[in-house]
This record gives C-alpha cells, sequence and structure tokens, in this order.
C-alpha cells in the first residue's frame, strides 16, 4: 500500500536549467553540465560554469561512481519528515569525474561508513514525479 | 560582466559584496566559483548600492582584499522568484539547497528549516 512521501522534495528554482538532470534521474541516468569552453564539468547545475564563466554548456552522463568525501550520521532530524529515518547518513560524495554531490548513503551498515570507500549510484524514486541520487557501498 | 569592464580577470578577483537582502553572498561566490577571501551583504535596499562601495573600499583599506565586486541582481517578475527568464545578468538564485540538499536531510544550515 501507497504511503504518502512527506519528506521534502526537490524545488527548483529555475525549473528549465535543472529539468535535464531530474529527467535524467527518472532514467536512471547521472548526468552533469560541463563547460564547453574550458571542459570544467561541475554540479550542481548552473547557468554559467564557476570556472570560466561562459555559458557554452552542455550535459554529460557521468559513471555514478565516486568515493564518500564526507558524511554525517544523523540521529536527531533537523526536519521531523525525517523522524522515520533517523539513524541515516548524509553525505557528500566525490565522483569519479570530479564533482561533489550532496546525497544520502544507504544500504550501508552506519559502523561501516568510512570516509573516501568507494560508492555508486542508486537511483530512489521517491514519487512519481521525482527520483533521488542516493550512493551504496561499491 | 563588471570584471571584465574592470580590465580584470576572473582570478583577480578575491571579495564580493552583494546586496545582501536578497542576494547571499555566500551563493554567489558559490554559484560563479569565486574563492573569495572576503565576502559580505548590505541590506540598505535601495541604498545598497552606493554601500556597496562603501563596504568594498573599506575591506581594501583594511587589507581584507585588493578587488571587490559589488553586484546587485534582481527581476521584476515575482513568477520567477528572482531567478529565470528574464533576471537581471549575474542574477543567481537564493539558495540552490532547497532543490539539491533539502531532499536529503541535511542538519545544519539554513535549509534545514
Amino acid at each position: 500500500m501507497a504511503t504518502e512521501y512527506t519528506k521534502p522534495l526537490p524545488r527548483p528554482l529555475s525549473p528549465e536549467l535543472t529539468r535535464p538532470f531530474w529527467e535524467a534521474a527518472k532514467r536512471h541516468e547521472l548526468i552533469m553540465p560541463r563547460c564547453k569552453t574550458c571542459d570544467h564539468l561541475f554540479f550542481y547545475p548552473r547557468s554559467e560554469c564557476p570556472r570560466c564563466l561562459s555559458s557554452d554548456l552542455e550535459w554529460v552522463t557521468v559513471s555514478g561512481r565516486g568515493r564518500l568525501h564526507n558524511f554525517t550520521i544523523v540521529r536527531q532530524p533537523a526536519n521531523a519528515a525525517f523522524r522515520d529515518d533517523v539513524p541515516y547518513i548524509y553525505a557528500v560524495v566525490q565522483l569519479n569525474e570530479g564533482p561533489r554531490m550532496v546525497s544520502n548513503l544507504v544500504h550501508c551498515d552506519l559502523e561501516a561508513a568510512r570516509v573516501d570507500m568507494p560508492v555508486e549510484a542508486v537511483f530512489d524514486a521517491v514519487t512519481p514525479e521525482w527520483t533521488l541520487v542516493k550512493f551504496k557501498p561499491a | 560582466m563588471a570584471i571584465a569592464d574592470a580590465g580584470l580577470r576572473k582570478a583577480d578577483i578575491d571579495g564580493l559584496v552583494t546586496r545582501g537582502t536578497d542576494l547571499s553572498p555566500f551563493d554567489v561566490a558559490e554559484y560563479i566559483g569565486l574563492p573569495v577571501g572576503f565576502c559580505e551583504g548590505v541590506t540598505q535596499h535601495g541604498a545598497s548600492g552606493t554601500q556597496s562601495v562603501v563596504v568594498a573600499a573599506a575591506a581594501i583599506h583594511a587589507g581584507l582584499a585588493n578587488n571587490v565586486v559589488c553586484v546587485l541582481g534582481g527581476t521584476r517578475d515575482s513568477a520567477v522568484g528572482g531567478f529565470g527568464p528574464g533576471m537581471a545578468r549575474g542574477a543567481t538564485p537564493a539558495s540552490m539547497g532547497t532543490e539539491f540538499e533539502a531532499p536529503f536531510g541535511p542538519v545544519v544550515g539554513a535549509n534545514t528549516g
């Protein structure tokens, strides 16, 4: 039986800018913007390259593989919507291709989480409209 | 943009002042990739333009920065919330945290509600 998803969903400030990312996530594909002027691959999506300020950008598919850059084991949720999830792992992942992204480390024993451990993307369709990119031990 | 108008390169910039009432200097620095040593938001609404220059000059005088960019960005279109089509050149979202951080349950910072 479906239960209502009550945790925060992405609220794009510039939907046309980030829509390709979310559409790709629904296809279980991780894409990131790359600058066609200086080749910088970056995240989160922006209208200009944060390295050279060019607005000549393209989307490229990345592997979804990387390493755990840092993490927090959340035992006291700041948002009550996460009350049933604690303890959970709030993570920053360093992708092999370079960019870092905020996510959750899932399918991982809390005590097994280690900085620099290899991780890979998993796609969590939390609602019919939204699929979040999370990570699990690789 | 303003940096080129001043005859400088992006790498020369080590300070940033924004109108902090609607444009967090921290978020702007992150958005456009400026690793600034000095950043501040002024909160003087219509007087923020001149106040930005005052703050920048004070920072330079105090040795906190050498080249400071002063940014005011916004849009008259309430439908885009200050970011989107029709935005002023250089405007950035108030924060991307609601899109790329909040869904994962952050515990610190301004995005946790």
